[in-house]
């Protein structure tokens, strides 16, 4: 039987992949480090079941921390009155994409964070995700029109950017 | 598609990142197991209305409600779970010390009662995990390593009141490796600033303190050795080891000057530093990815060679001089590397071929030799070994796999004496033996 893949050997690989999730998400290094580190800490105590293929559950964890973590941001923003300090120019981008993540169906959602908030190819998601090329297509397809709808709803850049591809 | 919301310059996983993310595993498990438990206790407690029985006390780890709960700085005595220590030290069957990762902190714990429990002696120290750090009694401490600071520099902190406060000793700009034999201490110190991209080789010097780290002044002369000054943690590649106050020896591992790869260098004083004389390197040249040198006495030395690393095994050779390091012999091998040259190692065997025994060695202490014939060995990514035979055979210690060790992670291997000894998993646990047999696993 192979030997296991080992946490502390792919470390450097996963930590990359949920930072950079995150990051799209949140814009600041310091949440997207903390949702990173979370990610990871949960995906260790879920080693012995996620060693295999742990990239797809990471990619999800770390997004819906972000949106949460960006969520409460928002309410803390709101009940303050303080803009939150952050130095980087996309924060409102970030904000719509993550609301209109979140108003994807679970399945959409799903296949829009793996097939283009990680940038993984049809295949690989439909493989992490246990359907067909087809299905993920149409999710994607789907999903992707949703998130256009409401990014261009706000007139943000990344409702011009939305093309379905591949 | 969202390429432009990247970061430019995302942040490197360090070996300080994985601590970080092992320390909060080992809470989400024990939140966990603490979630179970309430559930049992309800259970107990409802059962024990119905039949009459009075079930009380908390559960043991209410304990550590404030380490688990509180994000910013700990208050000083707040108990530490033994799940999330880093590397442990001790002094003595009893006192002992030990670097936690807490949120953004590196802090300081101590414990009094042999590693049963831990509690917090400095919430916030001056060095960010992974660091070295040694204590010569129960009040004298050393702290260096650790990520360099913008210019490149290392320092050593010194504490005399048992780690609660620290102050920044006078040498720089790189101390490599210290240590202390009772109050004369002595420091290693690279001459160059550590940087981003490869350098020339870089002299050392000796620094001995006789006043417990408080006064320093240059030795006699300085060891004939070099470091490499781009490498980017200080304590990987320069090793002190003193064998008495006057005794001891230099290693360095270091590319030198025209030479392809790395090789592994030698020196030895008997007389305080005063005058330096090398010694042979055992390692071949295959053996490229770091050494590491142990010593039970004046005479009798301890040389791990390490290739590179590789889906969790590496090439290893093990040598051994019974006369201070002038002739050296091959008593047990790894992965049956040949060699430069045609000759073989294979028949050697005896050392295991998973984990990495160097350079990811934190302070040099997963190699514990504690006479001729007996060490202890806890490779990085595997399990603990034992070897009675001088090192040519070594078997994994099935009293810690028993004791529940799944070792897998980094950690250190240290013994008091011939019986006391410790072995803490990174974010995972500490377990004792005062036997030198048989093994417990400490605390929560």
């Amino acid at each position: 039987m192979a030997e296991a893949v080992r946490f502390e050997e792919v470390f450097p690989d996963l930590y990359r992949l949920a930072y950079r999730v995150s990051f799209r998400v949140l814009g600041d290094r310091g949440d997207a480090e903390d949702v990173a580190q979370e990610a990871l800490a949960r995906t260790h105590v879920r080693w012995a079941r996620l060693c295999d293929r742990p990239e797809g559950w990471i990619v999800r964890v770390a997004t819906n921390l972000a949106i949460d973590r960006l969520r409460r941001r928002g309410r803390t923003t709101e009940s303050t009155g303080e803009p939150v300090a952050l130095v980087e120019t996309h924060l409102s981008e970030r904000i719509d994409l993550a609301r209109a993540l979140r108003r994807l169906s679970r399945r959409q959602r799903e296949v829009v964070v793996l097939r283009y908030l990680a940038d993984w190819p049809e295949l690989e998601v439909a493989d992490a995700l246990g359907c067909t090329p087809g299905t993920v297509k149409s999710h994607a397809s789907r999903g992707l029109a949703q998130l256009r709808h409401h990014l261009e709803d706000k007139g943000v850049r990344g409702g011009d950017d939305v093309r379905a591809s591949g | 598609m969202f390429e432009h919301l990247d970061d430019p310059a995302p942040p490197e996983a360090t070996a300080r990142t994985l601590g970080a993310v092992l320390a909060r595993a080992a809470r989400l498990r024990r939140r966990r197991a603490t979630s179970a438990l309430g559930g049992v206790v309800v259970g107990a407690l409802a059962l024990g209305v119905v039949i009459g029985v009075v079930v009380s006390g908390p559960p043991r780890s209410q304990t550590f409600a404030a380490f688990e709960s509180e994000s910013g700085l700990l208050a000083t005595g707040t108990p530490v779970p033994s799940s999330d220590l880093a590397s442990v030290v001790f002094v003595g069957d009893l006192h002992g010390f030990a670097l936690v990762v807490h949120g953004t902190q590196t802090l300081l714990a101590v414990s009094v009662d042999g590693g049963d429990t831990w509690t917090v002696a400095d919430p916030s120290l001056p060095v960010s995990f992974p660091a070295q750090f040694e204590f010569s009694d129960t009040g004298h401490g050393y702290l260096w390593g650790g990520p360099p600071s913008a210019t490149g520099t290392v320092a050593l902190w010194v504490t005399s009141d048992g780690g609660r406060s620290w102050a920044r000793a006078g040498l720089g700009p790189v101390v490599s490796d210290v240590s202390a034999v009772g109050p004369d201490v002595w420091a290693v110190v690279g001459t160059c600033p550590i940087r981003p991209l490869a350098g020339p080789a870089c002299p050392v010097v000796l620094e001995v303190s006789t006043d417990n780290g408080q006064t320093w002044t240059g030795a006699g002369a300085a060891p004939p050795l070099s470091e490499n000054a781009e490498v980017t943690v200080s304590d990987e590649n320069i090793e002190l080891a003193r064998i008495t106050r006057a005794r001891a020896y230099v290693l360095t591992f270091a590319a030198e000057a025209g030479a392809p790869g790395v090789t592994g260098s030698l020196t030895y004083t008997a007389d305080g530093g005063q005058t330096w004389a090398s010694r042979p390197d055992p390692c071949p040249p295959y053996f490229d990815f770091g050494e590491q040198i142990a010593a039970s006495g004046t005479a009798d030395l301890w040389m791990i060679c390490a290739s590179q690393a590789s889906a969790g095994t590496q090439a290893k050779a093990l040598y051994r001089s019974s006369d201070g390091g002038a002739q050296w012999s091959l008593a047990a091998a790894a992965n049956a590397p040949v060699l430069t040259g045609g000759s073989v190692l294979g028949a050697a065997g005896g050392l295991p071929t998973g984990g990495y025994v160097t350079p990811y060695s934190l302070g040099h202490e997963n190699l514990a030799v504690l006479s001729a014939t007996g060490a202890w060995l806890f490779p990085d990514r595997s399990g603990v070994y034992e070897t009675t035979d001088g090192g040519k055979t070594w078997g994994v210690v099935a009293g810690l796999v028993e004791a529940g060790l799944v070792a897998g992670g980094t950690g250190n291997v240290v013994f008091a004496d011939a019986t006391h000894g410790w072995v803490c998993e990174t974010g995972t646990g500490l377990w004792r033996t005062t036997d030198g047999r048989n093994w417990q696993r400490l605390g929560q």
